[in-house]
């Protein structure tokens, strides 16, 4: 659609411009020829009008050639074979129009239509002796000719507009065209400015003689410095040193305008001083004249790259002298260990373990295990190794001997190494527990014995914690009965001590008095015994407990 | 006159105790079977009272601190039918000034406690 409207644009405003053009000169070529015909067009009535006035003319000729003369009477003065009867081809009223226009001045032109073609037709108008009149044709022009031509002016005319009307068209077009190549180079100007101004990547552009041609805002700010301080300056001033920038330019900038691109990482210089690393990669560019102008650098700030790669190198001499340790310490370890690969290979092992197996470690590493041990302990090992297919690690005991009588009793203890997340063999650390397991049986003893000891305290201690009971209950039960008895005694041997005074307050003195208290003396001593043996249980259960 | 309190439940020993005190004229003996009317009854009047530990009611050892606290003056002395160290020391921690054990080794020995803290 935005097409369409475009072409109708484009369309109208060749028109226009054909308008413009052409109207006004198929206006003016046609008016210069109209006016004429429209003059003599008045003119003829006029004559027309005059010869009527005057019929002796008749036989006036008119002659359709382009040079002649003809006299008024018609007969003697015709140089051209073609000629007509003036009245023929003049109604009376057109004569007599002629008439009165040749009254009015001497000479006129008309134009006049003979078989179809027209003529411009100038009379002259004079009088002889006899003062007569004479109308002479002077001159007679094909008009005819000049329609024709006319008419094949309108033609190239109309043709013209339409030339022109396609070359406006094509023009306009082109020009269209133009504009959008325009706009979209200038969108590409923009865009490619718009990537340079905000790439993340700094950019310097530097000519042959390491002066600085363009510089991008990263590029700045990366070395501190705005883009007028660094246009046109040396590069010398983004290096640390004058000599630093002397070598740069042997070790990189003079192949940089060679090679098509070099990398190089180099230190250089903030403008406050700090030094960076940068990593440049170089590109020359050509211009047409000179084999190479200068160099594009993309700058990066590899600082912390190789920071970090300083650190990675420190880390990895760490770790390689760590592992040298490693592997002394391994290697000097009194316990036996070796590391097998998945395949059940030996890659790796510790002195102790060639040790027990009486062999060097290089007759080892790279055999199997099953090469050193007996049938039926390669069978044990087997079989546990398979475990570690789905277990991270497992520890069993089992003796380890070349032969029955040197074996010692080992716990192994195997953890699995995954390489990618798959099975990729396992470590194997061995452990001497002979001495342990015979202290371990002997402790077992202990541990029996001390068992069996404390079960026979323990039977004790229940069977005097069953006393303690029985004692607390005695006990209390000894309280119960000693209040219930102390009490009734109480009033009791109240009761008979009153009854002893008040015996001994009667002053008869008879038998009977005595008997009584004699026998108050006998109930006064059971008394007292019983209060003893009373009192005795109450202090045996006290004591008791 | 002295005014006694015997406080006890069982009314065989008060009976008892009553008979022996009222031989002398200078004591006047009121009888208390049931400690807790014997602690909103005893008055300032009483000077000495002769208490039981073991009652169902209130044990002597928690009716002595409330008894000395409405009437500090009162001398107590203690009684029990079943003695244990521990009850002849709270006794002393809560103001008793004499204790006595059942059966009394005589009657004579119940007036001299009673006249060792009234002269």
């Amino acid at each position: 659609m935005k097409l369409q409207y475009k072409h109708f644009i484009i369309t109208v405003k060749s028109f226009l411009a054909v308008i413009v053009f052409a109207v006004p000169m198929y206006m003016f070529i046609k008016n210069s020829y109209a006016l004429n015909i429209e003059s003599y067009v008045v003119n003829e009535l006029k004559l027309q009008k005059a010869l009527h006035l005057n019929n002796k003319y008749d036989d006036m000729l008119i002659a359709s050639s382009k040079h002649f003369k003809v006299s008024l009477d018609g007969k003697n003065l015709l140089e051209d074979q073609q000629f007509f009867y003036f009245k023929k081809y003049f109604s009376p009223e057109q004569i007599q129009d002629i008439h009165v226009e040749l009254s009015l001045k001497d000479t006129f032109s008309k134009a006049i239509k003979v078989k179809k073609s027209w003529y411009i037709v100038t009379f002259l108008y004079t009088k002889d002796k006899r003062q007569e009149y004479h109308v002479s044709i002077t001159e007679a022009v094909d008009i005819d000719r000049s329609e024709k031509l006319l008419h094949r002016l309108q033609t190239m005319i109309i043709i013209s507009s339409f030339v022109l009307f396609i070359l406006s068209y094509i023009l306009l077009l082109s020009r269209e065209k133009l504009d959008k190549t325009k706009k979209e180079i200038e969108y590409s100007l923009d865009k490619a400015n718009m990537y340079f101004n905000n790439a993340m990547i700094a950019f310097l552009i530097v000519d042959k003689n390491r002066k600085i041609i363009s510089v991008n805002p990263l590029l700045c700010k990366m070395f501190g410095y705005s883009q007028e301080e660094l246009l046109s300056q040396s590069a010398e001033i983004l290096h640390t040193s004058r000599e630093s920038y002397e070598e740069w330019g042997k070790l990189v900038f003079e192949k940089a305008q060679v090679n098509s691109v070099i990398n190089k990482k180099y230190q250089v210089k903030r403008k406050d001083g700090e030094l960076f690393w940068m990593e440049a990669s170089g590109a020359p560019f050509n211009n047409t004249k000179e084999v190479s102008n200068g160099v594009v650098w993309t700058i990066m700030d590899v600082t912390e790259q190789v920071k970090n790669k300083n650190t990675i190198d420190l880390l990895n001499q760490s770790i390689h002298e760590n592992l040298h340790y490693l592997k002394l310490f391994l290697d000097t370890a009194p316990i036996p260990i070796y590391v097998n690969n998945k395949d059940g290979v030996i890659i790796e092992c510790n002195s102790a373990f060639a040790k027990i197996l009486m062999k060097h470690k290089s007759d080892i590493l790279k055999h199997r295990l099953s090469n050193f041990l007996p049938d039926y302990l390669v069978q044990i090992h087997k079989r546990k190794d398979e475990e570690l297919l789905y277990k991270e690690s497992i520890y069993y005991k089992e003796i380890f001997g070349i032969n029955f009588h040197e074996s010692k009793i080992y716990e192994y203890h195997k953890t699995t190494i995954y390489k990618n997340g798959k099975y990729d063999g396992y470590i194997c650390v061995m452990v001497d527990v002979t001495e342990h397991e015979e202290q371990e049986t002997k402790l077992q003893k202990l541990v029996f014995e001390a068992v069996e000891k404390n079960r026979e305290l323990t039977k004790a201690h229940e069977e005097e914690r069953l006393n303690d009971i029985k004692f607390t209950a005695i006990g209390q039960l000894s309280a119960g009965i000693t209040h219930e008895i102390n009490t009734p005694l109480t009033y009791l041997k109240g009761n008979l001590e009153m009854l002893t005074m008040d015996l001994k307050n009667i002053s008869d003195t008879c038998e009977l008095k005595t008997q009584l208290i004699e026998d108050t003396v006998d109930m006064q001593n059971g008394i007292n015994r019983i209060a003893s043996i009373v009192e005795a249980m109450r202090e045996m259960s006290q004591k008791k407990r | 006159m002295i005014n006694i309190a015997i406080v006890d439940d069982d009314v065989q020993i008060t009976g008892m105790l009553e008979k022996f005190l009222k031989r002398n004229e200078n004591y006047r003996v009121h009888i208390y079977n049931n400690p807790i009317t014997a602690l909103s009854s005893i008055d300032k009047s009483v000077y000495v009272i002769l208490l039981d530990i073991m009652m169902p009611q209130m044990n002597g050892l928690d009716f002595l601190p409330k008894i000395k606290e409405k009437h500090a003056h009162i001398n107590v002395i203690m009684m029990t039918a079943y003695s244990t160290l521990d009850k002849v020391l709270d006794s002393h921690r809560y103001g008793a000034e004499h204790y006595l054990m059942k059966p009394f080794s005589s009657l004579d020995a119940v007036s001299k406690k009673i006249d060792e803290v009234t002269i």
